[in-house]
């Protein structure tokens, strides 16, 4: 599964650090998301979604879709 | 504290602990009578084993809070980390006669004393492996 999680995150001017507090998770877990490493689990997604003010499907997307 | 950091710790624990067998054999119990020395060590290793490796065992598994990855990390290293140690543990119990400390004294007796050490020592590794590819 890709995703623009880096890009949106460049974009608001965060840190790894700042967005894994916002989510309650560890810096790791943002960085093995970003590279693609590890998919999230339906609720971290949609917390993703709401911290950016996005849909799910705009951030996460299946390689073939786009 | 990061899940990489605690798993470093346990490996260490893990390293510091596989000593304790052999500072028990330093204080060989006597056949006829048990001597002050071998008492006292029995003690020591007994609490080593207890206070640091069930700690770091409770510590990682049950204490520590983890996020989605990190408990899939945890799961996964559990179970291999327990494949490990039977293999290693079948070795040992295997060879109990066969392998030896440094003054004669075969493990025979004392191969109780690698489980709890050989548990974080493999549970760790493969954490630690885990988390590098994932």
């Amino acid at each position: 599964m890709k995703n623009t999680l880096h890009i949106l995150r460049a974009e608001r001017r965060l840190s790894q650090d700042d967005l894994a507090k916002l989510l309650d998770v560890s810096r790791q877990t943002i960085n093995a998301i970003e590279r693609e490493k590890y998919d999230p689990s339906l609720p971290l997604a949609l917390k993703i979604a709401k911290v950016f003010n996005k849909k799910v499907e705009e951030i996460f997307f299946l390689e073939k879709e786009k | 504290m990061n899940l990489t950091k605690q798993l470093k710790k346990e490996l260490i624990v893990g390293l510091l602990l596989l000593l304790v067998p052999f500072f028990y054999t330093l204080f060989p119990s006597n056949e006829m009578s048990t001597d002050a020395k071998t008492t006292i060590a029995g003690i020591l290793s007994n609490l080593a084993v207890l206070v640091f490796g069930f700690g770091r065992i409770y510590g990682v598994n049950f204490k520590m809070k983890l996020d989605e990855r990190e408990k899939t990390i945890v799961n996964k290293a559990s179970g291999s980390g327990v494949f490990f140690l039977i293999l290693i543990m079948f070795f040992i119990y295997g060879l109990r006669n066969v392998i030896v400390f440094h003054n004669h004294i075969s493990i025979n007796e004392y191969w109780g004393f690698f489980l709890v050490p050989v548990f974080l020592i493999s549970h760790s590794l493969s954490g630690l492996i885990l988390s590098s590819f994932e």
